[in-house]
């Protein structure tokens, strides 16, 4: 056996996931983001070849649901016949979005790529000029949700020279992510194996560095969390010592912000910083960034910002400029958190019907229960429609600072007319 | 501020109308029916808000002119004018200073809080206005609204606040509503949706196109093997003729070369037997060479040998003429050795001599000019004895024995010395100066008459002395002049003396230097006499001679070395000749060579002859070399012929023989590239629809379509759940704003309610306990003291008047920035109560009085006095005349 290898670990392409959370009306826009997935793919594929690895690692969630798109298997096909055109081979293993179990198989894979079973671990030597060179251990999962731990059932040949895993798992249970095929770092360790590409998790990073064991992280952000550079890992495993080098390959960079305006008078100077804002993230990435901002401050410009389609007018000002940089830069959605410029203390200390406003959302903030009732009372029925619709709305994902936004529109309003 | 004076100059039926001064608390105005006091409440609220359309049903026209009226406000020291008149607008309003500082905001602030519809229900009224506040409770946007926000401390309605954002709430979402913006996206997202839907039933027929594609790749795949099988047939055929092509076309290219090649060397070689050579001169090459490389280097010793033998010639006739010139013999010349021990006899003395001579010639002109010195010194002293009487032949011992005799005879003659005049001369006038300075000093006549006396006795003195010692002197010049003389002649003297010893001591020594210089010539002729030359040679003539012979010997010797050198050229020009004569034998030239020029033209002749048989021997060997060449390049080209022939064989031996040919070959070749392109254009065919197809899947419209639905749906769900955060901080907002105003109705209002609830309780002497405005309710209840409610509407009218009255009392009295300086102008509100009730108005009237300014009219003069009495300190009475 010869005592090297070398090569791509990628994980949890989503191949035919939809992007979530943003509206893009720009049909530039919109075109990368359907590509940005198929995008990353083709990356992963040029950096197999332009590398010249030995084969290419995808743990998992390779396509983004088990009914497989047409497109998303014919490019995972193209792709793999290119890798096997210029004789690398591929490994795969599906995860909880495309278990193994499920789809419809539209394109055939060529020979080169090895699918990993999901009834048990799986042994496969890869070899080189006729020589075995590494093997490789992984498991598919076979339906979605699979809560046993896959990582326990890894054991390393005392033959295998080089052993790689290949797994999609929730390592240590992290939060954010469901729990499948959970497992810990121990478990890991105790398959004895030299290197662990993982899969499940879409921020890129190294769980453990004995054995190295590493989340690839999605090649390509799926939603505006998904903030950051994302991309896969170039590894090279010798004599039993295993190193991972963080290629970025996303397409379209995710990012949020927030945007301190507190200094700001008029909405140009709003618009300026936004679009100060878009570039520097242009500039900063290098390649196409979809941003989100929140507007944050006390500020002269909030009254002026609180006024009908003002802000909408704003953001589409900047987007007209930004997205037809190079690369482009799309404001997604701009959110005004500012308030007035007004001493809430002040207001607090005083009798009058202000002072009242701010105590009572004082009182509120500090009843989440209270708020909860509040808002189930007022939102019942346009829940209750919106579920109608189809659309899983609920009140889990507001926060708390609603309260404050609330005591800040009353506010407005009073000192609109006061004024 | 308070009101000071209304003032009517056209006003309704009031015209230069004055009432005043109102006190700071209660001013009780009484006055008949048709006094005008309606008249003057609505005057007070005319100037305030400006005055009523012509048209209105009261709009207090004056009879004739504008309407125009004024009210006088006071505070502290200040008092001010605010006037309105008839115009545009509810007539133009000024404020002046009466008195004070100028505020032209005076009317804003006066009414700050208060608009004219307020003013009129709380402020200004009357009986007609008594039940409005009831009616303007029901309404959530009138006085009491207004009140309440005033009351609590802003100028906003927070019933205008609450619904701005119901209204915004609305915008977004109401239950069954169809144009909110929940109700928009939830279209789009059905919308989005059925595309979705459809385009994954689009996806179902995928399958068709899968099977066909399946089909295409099998006959691609298929296709694809013959293609590359005939294209490698055709490689290896078009390959394979091609080599056998070039291989025979090179053998038959290579033959004709060949061909050509035999032709040339042939050729040549015939060129090279046809050239002849002088062989006998090639061989001789060197020799030629070497005596043509001597030619010039002997012909220049020809003409040095002929230079040298003149030469030896010229300079043995020289040796002859220099000894004959000098007169010596030929052979002794030669035997003399100028260049021995004579030559530095002769040199020396010849240079003792020339000094010799000329020693003496200066010691001879040495004693011509002493002699002449010492003869001119005796003529100098013959003349200098003569004037003291002495012969020429005088010595000095004479002068000196007669220069002793006048040394004698001065130190006789003596005498004093002029220092001894000089002293006498200063003692007389040291002492005429001493007796007149006494004199003067002391007052002595005596002593100033001695002075002048002593001087003149000392000048009389002086000048005696003086003539004596002249007469002295006429004999000592004579004895001078003669000393000198003497002392002249002793000089001359011996001058003379010196200069005949000199001319002695000159004549020896010429005498000397003569003798010396026969001696040194007497030797030279000795030296000479034993060297072989003429003895009679004195030392420039010996030192000749010897030039001479120098000279004679330099010319002869050259004469010999001439003719040596001569002699060796003539020896090398003989070989020279010998060996050119030799060399003609040699190579077959027959010609005598006896003389340099013989041997030069025959040298000639040979070195033409060895150029062109050198050139000739040069073209045969150029000639064999191309020669050479061409036969090895012969034999290359009949080798390679040979292989591209064998190439030619090797692949045509791989085809049968029915093709074993070029031609053959070319014939496979066109049915293989037949094939090839048949398959081909099929295999393009199917190319092109599986592309087709596979390009028609890969961007398959449903899939497509699907993503982007899905976009669509994921950005309508965002914007939905962002619209839902919306709804929710505005319905907070809103529960906000409620609970802020249940906060004021049950901690604010109720002390407002509780002071008109007071107030009423004194009006109704406790019969009625409370006054209850409920939340949303829009109307005012009273309890009574049995727990029973009752709402206004259903109250007696006198009681409904109190409440009305205690409602306003309650709500002014709670209202402390709110119209801060207007007053409560109450026209005749108690005419329907009873004497208790009355009492308890006139009472909550006249405590309200104490803390803002009330004018209250009547034309009930028990009325006015009951005020009056219950009037705080400073209540005034003012009575208004009846109008004419």
């Amino acid at each position: 056996m010869s005592a090297r290898v070398r090569f791509v670990h990628a994980a949890d392409l989503h191949l035919g996931a939809p992007f979530a959370g943003v509206s893009a009306e720009d049909e530039r826009v919109r075109r990368a983001l359907v590509d940005a997935p198929y995008r990353a793919l083709d990356a992963i594929v040029e950096l197999c070849l332009g590398e010249r690895v030995d084969f290419l690692v995808l743990a998992g969630d390779v396509y983004n649901a088990a009914e497989r798109g047409v497109r998303p298997q014919l490019a995972l096909a193209d792709a793999a016949q290119a890798l096997a055109e210029a004789g690398i081979r591929v490994f795969i293993t599906h995860g909880n979005h495309d278990p193994a179990r499920g789809g419809q198989t539209v394109a055939r894979l060529p020979d080169t790529v090895h699918v990993f079973a999901h009834d048990s671990v799986e042994r496969v030597v890869f070899e080189r000029d006729g020589e075995p060179v590494c093997a490789l251990y992984g498991r598919s999962f076979g339906r979605r949700d699979v809560s046993e731990n896959l990582a326990a059932g890894f054991r390393r040949d005392p033959a295998d020279e080089i052993a790689v895993a290949v797994l999609h798992a929730n390592v240590g249970g992290r939060q954010g992510y469901d729990d499948y095929a959970p497992c810990t770092v121990g478990d890991l360790a105790a398959a004895g194996m030299d290197y662990w590409a993982l899969g499940h998790i879409h921020e890129p990073g190294i769980v453990a560095e004995t054995p190295l064991a590493v989340y690839a992280g999605a090649p390509q952000g799926m939603d505006p969390t998904q903030t950051g550079q994302r991309g896969c890992y170039l590894v090279t495993v010798e004599r039993g010592a295993a190193r991972a080098e963080f290629v970025p390959l996303a397409s379209v960079v995710w990012e949020s912000c927030t945007a301190d305006v507190s200094g700001l008078v008029t909405l140009d100077e709003v618009e300026d910083r936004l679009e100060l804002l878009c570039r520097d993230a242009a500039g900063a990435w290098s390649r196409p960034v979809v941003i989100r901002v929140d507007l944050m401050g006390r500020s002269e410009v909030h009254g002026v910002l609180g006024k009908p389609g003002a802000l909408t007018a704003l953001v589409e000002r900047v987007r007209a400029r930004t997205v037809s940089g190079e690369p482009w830069v799309w404001l997604d959605r701009v959110r005004d958190a500012t308030a007035a410029p007004v001493d809430l203390d002040a207001i607090r200390a005083g009798s009058d019907l202000s002072a009242d406003i701010v105590a009572i959302a004082d009182e509120l903030a500090s009843d989440r229960d209270a708020v909860a009732r509040e808002l189930e009372n007022a939102l019942d029925p346009l829940l209750a429609k919106l579920r109608a619709a189809g659309v899983d709305a609920s009140l889990d994902g507001i926060e708390t600072s609603v309260v404050e936004r609330a005591r800040d529109i009353v506010l407005d309003a009073l000192l609109a007319r006061e004024a | 501020m308070r009101l000071r004076r209304i003032e009517a100059v056209r006003f309704g039926a009031l015209e230069d109308v004055s009432v005043g001064d109102f006190s700071d608390t209660l001013t009780v105005v009484h006055g008949p029916n048709e006094a005008g006091k309606s008249t003057l409440v609505a005057l007070v609220r005319a100037v305030l808000y400006g005055f009523a359309t012509k048209s209105a049903k009261e709009a207090y026209l004056p009879a004739a002119g504008a309407r125009r009226a004024r009210l006088i406000f006071e505070e502290g020291s200040s008092r001010w004018v605010i006037e309105r008149t008839e115009g545009k607008n509810r007539g133009p309003v000024t404020v002046r200073s009466l008195d004070g500082d100028e505020r032209p905001g005076l009317l804003e602030e006066l009414t700050r809080g208060v608009d004219e519809s307020a003013y009129g229900i709380v402020f200004g009224f009357g009986l007609g206005e008594m039940g409005r506040i009831a009616e303007e409770a029901r309404k959530k946007e009138g006085i009491a609204a207004a009140l309440y926000a005033a009351s609590a401390g802003v100028r906003v309605s927070p019933d205008e606040i609450r619904k701005e954002l119901d209204e915004r709430r609305a915008q977004l979402f109401v239950p069954r509503g169809s144009t909110q913006e929940v109700s928009r996206l939830i279209k789009a997202l059905d919308a989005a949706r059925r595309r979705l839907r459809e385009a994954r039933d689009a996806a179902e027929r995928y399958s068709e196109d899968r099977r066909a594609l399946d089909a295409l790749d099998e006959e691609h795949e298929r296709l694809r093997a013959e293609v590359d099988e005939a294209q490698d047939r055709v490689q290896r055929l078009t390959g394979d003729l091609e080599r056998a092509s070039s291989a025979v076309a090179r053998a038959k290219e290579l033959a004709g070369t060949a061909e050509e090649l035999a032709e040339d060397l042939a050729k040549r070689r015939a060129e090279a037997a046809a050239i002849t050579v002088d062989h006998a001169v090639l061989e001789a090459a060197d020799a030629i060479d070497a005596l043509a490389h001597q030619r010039e280097a002997v012909a220049q010793a020809v003409r040095d040998l002929e230079r040298l033998r003149e030469r030896a010639r010229s300079e043995a006739e020289e040796f002859e003429r220099v000894c004959s010139a000098a007169g010596l013999d030929l052979e002794r010349v030669r035997t003399i050795a100028v260049e021995g021990p004579i030559a530095g006899v002769v040199e020396a003395a010849r240079d003792d001599i020339a000094r010799l001579e000329s020693e003496v010639a200066a010691r001879r002109r040495e004693l011509e000019r002493a002699e002449a010195e010492a003869e001119r010194a005796r003529n100098e002293a013959g003349k200098a004895l003569a004037p003291v009487g002495l012969p020429a032949s005088a010595s000095r011992a004479d002068l000196d024995a007669m220069l002793a005799e006048i040394d004698a005879s001065e130190e006789a003659a003596g005498g004093g010395n002029r220092g001894d005049w000089v002293l006498k001369a200063l003692m007389t006038v040291l002492g005429a100066f001493i007796f007149v300075l006494g004199g003067v000093m002391l007052g002595e006549t005596v002593s100033l008459v001695a002075g002048p006396v002593i001087a003149a006795l000392g000048a009389a003195a002086l000048i005696r002395d003086l003539r004596q010692r002249n007469m002295a002197g006429a004999g000592r010049q004579e004895v001078f002049r003669r000393r000198r003389l003497l002392e002249a002649a002793r000089g001359a003297v011996e001058r003379a003396e010196s200069a005949r010893e000199a001319a002695e001591r000159a004549r020896l020594d010429a005498e000397s230097a003569a003798a010396l210089l026969a001696s040194r010539t007497a030797l030279l002729a000795r030296e000479l006499e034993a060297s072989g030359l003429p003895s009679g040679l004195d030392a420039r003539g010996a030192a000749a001679a010897l030039d001479a012979i120098r000279r004679a010997q330099r010319h002869d010797a050259e004469a010999r070395n001439a003719l040596a050198e001569a002699q060796r050229l003539a020896a090398v020009v003989e070989r020279f000749v010998e060996r050119v004569g030799s060399l003609a034998g040699a190579v077959a030239f027959e010609r005598t060579v006896e003389t340099f020029d013989d041997a030069a033209s025959t040298l000639s002749v040979l070195v033409d002859r060895l150029a062109e048989a050198r050139s000739r021997a040069e073209q045969v060997r150029a000639i064999e070399s191309a020669a050479a060449q061409v036969e090895v390049r012969l034999a290359e080209v009949s080798r390679q012929k040979e292989d591209a022939e064998a190439q030619a064989r090797s692949v045509l031996d791989e085809y049968e023989s029915a093709h074993a040919s070029v031609e053959g070959l070319r014939t496979l070749l066109d049915e293989a590239m037949r094939k090839l392109a048949a398959t081909s254009e099929r295999l393009e065919q199917v190319t092109a629809e599986r592309s087709a197809l596979k390009e028609r899947l890969a961007s398959f419209a449903s899939d497509e379509e699907a993503a982007q639905a899905r976009l669509d749906e994921a950005g309508i769900v965002q914007r939905l759940r962002d619209v839902v955060e919306e709804h929710a901080t505005l319905s907070l907002a809103i529960v906000l704003l409620d609970r802020a105003q249940r906060r004021y109705q049950e901690e604010r209002q109720p002390e407002v309610l509780r002071h008109a609830e007071r107030v009423f309780r004194t009006i109704t002497q406790g019969r009625y306990e409370r006054v209850i405005v409920p939340l949303g309710g829009g109307r005012v209840e009273v309890w009574d003291g049995t727990g029973g409610a009752k709402e206004s509407a259903r109250l007696s009218m006198a009681t409904a008047e109190a409440l009305y009255l205690a409602l306003r009392l309650g709500l002014v009295g709670c209202l402390k920035d709110v119209g801060p300086g207007l007053p409560m102008l109450i026209d005749d509100v108690l005419a329907n109560f009873d004497p208790e009730r009355m009492d308890g108005a006139i009472e909550a009237i006249a405590e309200l009085s104490a803390s803002r300014q009330v004018v209250f009219f009547t034309c009930h003069d028990d009325v006015a006095e009951r005020l009056v009495a219950a009037g705080p300190p400073g209540t005034a009475r003012l009575e208004l005349p009846v109008r004419r």
